[in-house]
């Protein structure tokens, strides 16, 4: 029997008793709507033979590996066989393969596995890096030598696994988190929800994401439900497979970014809607950034017709350090909603506000100011979580420590809390969040200042809802050097793809133009509440350059 | 060619800050992210004479409104 942490979650995961052996546990559907589907016994006994090749360590055992499918059993098998494992981020014909190389190198430098479970190989032994870990194919018990003499990370004894938040390469952070904060977030949460056995998730969510990790894998198989995934990526090409999967399966529960429920309101077609039964979903959890009414109203509105139910919206607030959820609120559309927003502190967006519900039992949300006080209801600060399920740290981030100290995590977010409610209304610090992607604005104008004929250091990124899309766009301003300067606007918005994934709208405004605050750094705020003034006024004063 | 660049324009909205023409870069600099591909293959498969998958468009074939022409021509 082995003892670890890893193998006390593996057994409160997939116990063999007080479930039925020949119950669903996951269904995979891939690209051509294939599926594939594992009863528990099944799960079991697969993930129990791979775990008995994986090579022993006590570090950490990163899993690199092309299907969700893979993601999921050599998880488990890590799980089963004491180890401790992160599901890192594989390649996709959405990334480009230069940025993809310097992220996962980053990454692994970061977190510095034992080794890395791979199908990938030739991805990994491309990457510039003066160490590699060891390898280990999927079902393959042989470790390929590791590269340079980089030394596995030491975990705290009682983390169990890792899991990522969601982000570019220097925000995405890795997370310990123990066995026991893992069993405590689902029993608060799944109490909180009603989840019960005879539940069906479906999902498109990334396993290599907590909200994925959590909802798609833990939270099902825990409670011995059904779970069936999508790749997000077959999702984003065909949006109408989530629903089709909802209706074939009777799914019933469901989480979501705020973006995707107007991205699917949006891209279903009237002749993609024949036949679906929606009916079924009781919980649509809206998480991950900033929850807007328009987007729900519209997803609400085109597939009433289903018979999807309105009351199946739920607020949900979720990091990946508090393990994940923190709030619930059912039926969000009707018993969230502030219409006069806070009584003090900027609100981005409109009101009504919607609620990300009230706190699970035993978390307790604090509003901060700056010297960490106290602020009374209705008043915006940061918001600082004390839970009985926070994660043990930061994998190889040792300043991002004094976030998660003292039993309490200092969120970084902006909200108020209003009669118990809580309402989350930004970032306190200038990260933008892009279809539920953080990203920092300074590596957006970082890129952006290096283009030929453009000013170094003369550049503002910010965020502009997007009410198309119900999210943030980023628009860029940025000075050229001169008034005579033809600067590669195209390719300056090339390179941020490039290097970020992220697109962005690119705008030259006059030398001089952004404005500084009293330290002399570019204020984004300033230039941004400027930018959106000008875009109302002539072009003349708008300061627009050259039209 | 005006077709498919008042598709693009439609599909990508206002504010971009650069103009649309034949040969500007959709995928690889973003105008046209993951997003928005499954819309602008909608409506590019409305006025073309080929219907296009997602698995159609790379970096390398349809990075512009010229390649995108090309793919919807008959």
């Amino acid at each position: 029997m082995i003892d670890s942490p890893a193998r006390e979650l593996f057994d409160a995961l997939l116990d063999d008793r007080g479930h039925d052996g020949d119950r669903p546990a996951v269904t995979f559907i891939s690209a051509d709507g294939g599926e594939r589907t594992y009863t528990r016994e099944h799960l079991r006994a697969e993930v129990l033979g791979i775990a008995e090749r994986l090579p022993r360590t006590d570090g950490l055992v990163s899993i690199l590996v092309r299907t969700q499918e893979e993601q999921f059993l050599h998880y488990l098998a890590c799980l089963a066989g004491g180890l401790r494992a992160a599901v890192l981020t594989p390649p996709n014909r959405k990334l480009e393969p230069t940025y993809y190389g310097r992220t996962l190198a980053a990454v692994l430098a970061t977190i510095a596995p034992a080794y890395v479970v791979t199908d990938l190989q030739e991805v990994v032994e491309g990457i510039d890096a003066p160490t590699l870990p060891g390898i280990v194919a999927p079902r393959a018990n042989a470790v390929t030598p590791a590269r340079g003499a980089g030394v596995p990370r030491t975990l705290p004894d009682e983390a169990a696994f890792v899991q990522f938040s969601s982000g570019t390469t220097g925000i995405k952070k890795g997370v310990a988190v123990s066995a026991g904060a893992m069993r405590a977030q689902l029993s608060a949460y799944g109490e909180a929800i009603g989840f019960v056995r005879e539940d069906v998730v479906v999902g498109w969510l990334p396993l290599y994401h907590d909200m994925g990790f959590v909802t798609g894998l833990h939270l099902p198989l825990l409670n011995g439900a059904h779970t069936v995934l999508l790749d997000p990526i077959d999702w984003v090409g065909a949006p109408s497979t989530y629903l089709r999967a909802v209706s074939r399966h009777g799914g019933t529960v469901g989480w979501h970014p705020n973006f995707a429920y107007a991205f699917m309101a949006k891209r279903v077609s009237d002749q993609q809607l024949d036949g679906l039964d929606l009916s079924t979903i009781r919980l649509l959890a809206n998480c991950s950034e900033p929850v807007t009414l328009a987007a729900q109203t519209a997803f609400a509105d085109r597939f009433a017709p289903t018979g999807l139910r309105r009351s199946a919206f739920a607020g949900c607030y979720a990091m990946a350090e508090t393990t994940f959820a923190v709030t619930h609120l059912s039926d969000s559309m009707t018993a969230g909603l502030d219409s006069d927003g806070p009584t003090s502190g900027e609100l981005r967006g409109r009101t009504p506000v919607v609620s990300v519900g009230r706190s699970l039992p035993g978390v307790t949300i604090a509003v901060r100011d700056e010297r960490g006080a106290d602020l009374p209801d209705g008043v915006v600060g940061e918001l600082h979580v004390r839970a009985p399920f926070l994660a043990l740290g930061y994998v190889g981030e040792p300043e991002q420590a004094g976030a998660l100290q003292h039993d309490w995590y200092r969120t970084g977010d902006l909200g108020y809390v209003k009669r118990g409610h809580v309402f989350v209304t930004g970032r306190k610090k200038d990260v933008l969040i892009v279809a539920g992607t953080n990203v920092y604005p300074e590596d957006i104008e970082n890129i952006v200042s290096a283009t030929p004929g453009l000013r170094d250091g003369r550049a503002a990124a910010f965020a502009v809802f997007d009410e198309r899309t119900q999210t943030d766009a980023v628009t860029v301003l940025a000075e050229p050097q001169d008034a005579g300067a033809e600067p590669d606007l195209l390719g300056a918005m090339r390179a941020v793809q490039a290097e970020l994934q992220i697109g962005v709208r690119l705008h030259l405004v006059q030398p001089g133009w952004l404005i500084k605050s009293s330290s002399g750094k570019i204020s984004r705020s300033a230039s941004a509440q400027k930018w959106a003034s000008s875009q109302s006024a002539p072009v003349s004063e708008a300061g627009t350059w050259p039209r | 060619m005006q077709d498919v660049i008042d598709v693009v324009r439609d599909v990508v909205g206002p504010g971009l800050g650069v103009d649309i023409g034949p040969d500007t870069p959709l995928l690889s600099t973003g105008i046209v992210d993951s997003l928005a591909v499954a819309e602008l293959i909608e409506r590019l498969n409305r006025v073309g004479a080929r219907q296009l998958g997602v698995e159609d468009l790379g970096v390398d074939n349809a990075d512009t409104p010229a390649q995108l022409l090309d793919l919807i021509s008959p």
